[in-house]
């Protein structure tokens, strides 16, 4: 029976594949999606830009979610608002704490049904910077232009 | 001849790193007492660093012989992309001679390996004869010493003192290598005639931790075998994540040997240090070192390399911190409002007031724009971009050289009130792992 249970656990995705699972729900939603985006020591893994122009950090992870809040709060200086995703519908308490702690946000995939829920809403957090945030547009438009 | 005594002390050092950095030594030169060279930088650009010496005015120089490299596992000096030996530890191994050149990248060297008294003798005369040959050699060859003689400037090729060769103890292998290095420096102490001598004492932080092995130390090393000093070398030893036990034993070592007469020089260090070598810190220390881009600890191996990262010096906090944590420290107590805030909080360095100027949020990001590089994954990675590592490194020099001129005045007293008032100021906004550290070193110095 538990050798069965091993069996039939599904492979989870790698980080890579978790984002390109994501990212069209993500555009079908109408925001504007730039992947792997350069800014200040540290690469975003997506960073979305809405229809007024706020800017939304990504953080993808498959398990380790410390360490996407750690990478997540470095964010939180360059973008608005910052959320992690994760291929899980909805975060443990204590990962729930943590987020509600921080402001970041929470975006679950379900990999049976291939869809996505903001399962916590990230907020507009004190860290965010202007300054860092007006050179990232400006790094997003520039790759644009390219 | 006799031999000289270290002169000028309290030392503040400099580790040259790469070339790159050469132009920010020489524009800082006047705030520094003495620049150390690595061995197998020495003996990988041999040419480059003899000019650097003898044209762009350093007086007063030193090279660690990096012996150790050569008692580690060989992966240690293996280059990953070649999976030979570095070019740099093989020239060096050349250079040494004996039992480095016969098991470099091979197989590491052993406390039995120099049972016989020649291999003693051979790698002290080599190492020695590097440290006050190679720099002069091609200084000869340029034609660069006729010059420096001729304007009087003729010690400059030679070292500010010798380095007898060393190998690295941790708590486990003491016993083993102690009486090694205590031959290597006897031998050392016979051979450096005209110079003066400095032991390198390069220990695992669990050393400081036991009081049978500091006393195996101050027996080895307190004078008695002719040297003039202590070059300390802590392997991965950052203060600001020192506890309060290994910060006395470290105190226990450098105070033993000052009181017998042998000064302790620390060779990866930052403010604690500093304060060590000040009337506030009872003058424990009589030289600190640090590098550039790699600041101030290291690790003994792997032997060379890294990647630079974009840190900013945070003055309030003694430490170089990830820019993104820096613009928290900064940001947070309001400190980025208006210049004068700036300067008063943060930094008053000539290279914050050239960024800051009218508008410090546009000034502080000056020292954290990057650019992106691929890896040989394909994966982004974030690099300084010139301008920043420049900005960085100018403030982190002229904070460093800030420092020692406030210490040059301050009491304890100052010193710890500065300590506690970042740590009040600070907490809030960075978290507790950020400050703890200036709490550790207030108690530390209020028990000296």
């Amino acid at each position: 029976m538990a050798l069965r249970s091993i069996k039939n656990r599904r492979r989870l995705p790698s980080e890579a594949e978790l984002t390109s699972m994501v990212v069209p729900h993500l555009v079908r939603f109408g925001f504007e999606v730039h992947l792997e985006v350069g800014a200040v020591t540290r690469s975003i893994d997506a960073v979305l830009v809405d229809e007024q122009g706020g800017t939304t950090a990504i953080e993808f992870k498959i398990r380790d979610w410390r360490r996407a809040l750690v990478q997540a709060r470095d964010h939180q200086v360059l973008c608005e608002r910052v959320a992690i995703c994760m291929p899980r519908r909805h975060p443990t308490d204590e990962l729930l704490g943590a987020l509600q702690a921080s402001g970041i946000g929470y975006i679950g995939y379900d990999l049976d049904s291939d869809d996505i829920e903001l399962a916590v809403a990230p907020q507009v957090t004190p860290a965010y910077w202007s300054t860092a945030g007006d050179a990232l547009r400006e790094r997003l438009r520039t790759e644009d232009e390219r | 001849m006799a031999r000289v005594e270290l002169e000028g002390l309290p030392w503040h050092m400099l580790r040259y790193g790469i070339a790159r950095e050469a132009r920010y030594i020489v524009d800082h030169w006047a705030n520094l007492d003495v620049l150390v060279f690595a061995a197998n930088s020495v003996a990988h650009m041999p040419k480059a660093i003899a000019t650097f010496v003898g044209e762009r005015g350093i007086d007063a120089f030193l090279i660690d012989p990096l012996t150790h490299s050569f008692q580690h596992p060989p992966t240690f000096v293996i280059n990953p992309d070649t999976g030979r030996i570095k070019s740099s530890v093989d020239k060096l191994a050349t250079a040494y001679g004996g039992v480095s050149r016969v098991k470099a990248g091979r197989e590491p060297v052993l406390p039995e390996d120099f049972r016989d008294e020649t291999e003693i003798r051979t790698l002290v005369a080599n190492v020695l004869d590097f440290q006050t040959s190679t720099i002069q050699g091609h200084l000869d060859n340029e034609g660069v010493n006729e010059y420096l003689e001729f304007a009087g400037l003729g010690d400059r090729a030679r070292p500010a003192a010798l380095v007898a060769p060393y190998f690295y103890m941790q708590a486990t292998t003491i016993d083993d290598w102690a009486d090694v290095n205590r031959r290597l420096l006897r031998e050392a102490s016979s051979r450096s005639e005209g110079f003066s001598l400095l032991a390198e004492l390069v220990i695992d932080r669990d050393v400081l931790v036991n009081d049978e092995h500091i006393a195996t130390l101050l027996r080895v090393y307190s004078g008695g075998l002719g040297h003039d000093g202590v070059l300390l070398w802590v392997d991965d030893f950052s203060e600001d994540s020192a506890s309060l036990q290994e910060l006395m034993g470290l105190r226990q070592l450098a105070v033993g040997l000052r009181d017998s007469g042998t000064p302790v020089l620390n060779l990866y260090g930052g403010y604690l240090s500093m304060v060590l070598c000040s009337a506030a810190g009872d003058r424990v220390l009589a030289g600190v070192c640090h590098g550039l881009e790699y600041g101030e600890d290291r690790a003994v191996v792997p032997v060379g390399g890294g990647i630079p990262t974009a840190k900013f010096y945070m003055p309030a906090l003694h430490k170089r911190m990830r820019y993104q944590e820096a613009i928290r420290a900064v940001r947070g107590p309001g400190w980025l409002t208006a210049p004068g805030t700036y300067f008063e909080n943060v930094c008053g360095c000539g290279a914050c007031r050239r960024l800051i100027g009218m508008d410090p949020n546009v000034g502080f990001f000056a020292y954290g724009r990057t650019t992106t590089k691929r890896d040989r994954n394909g994966r982004a990675r974030e690099y300084p971009l010139p301008e920043t590592r420049e900005n960085t490194l100018n403030h982190y020099l002229e904070a460093k050289a800030a420092e020692w001129d406030f210490l040059s005045q301050a009491t304890r007293d100052d010193v710890i009130d500065g300590l506690l008032r970042a740590h009040r100021e600070l907490r809030s906004h960075i978290g507790l792992d950020e400050v703890a550290h200036l709490e550790i070193w207030v108690e530390f110095l209020r028990s000296l």
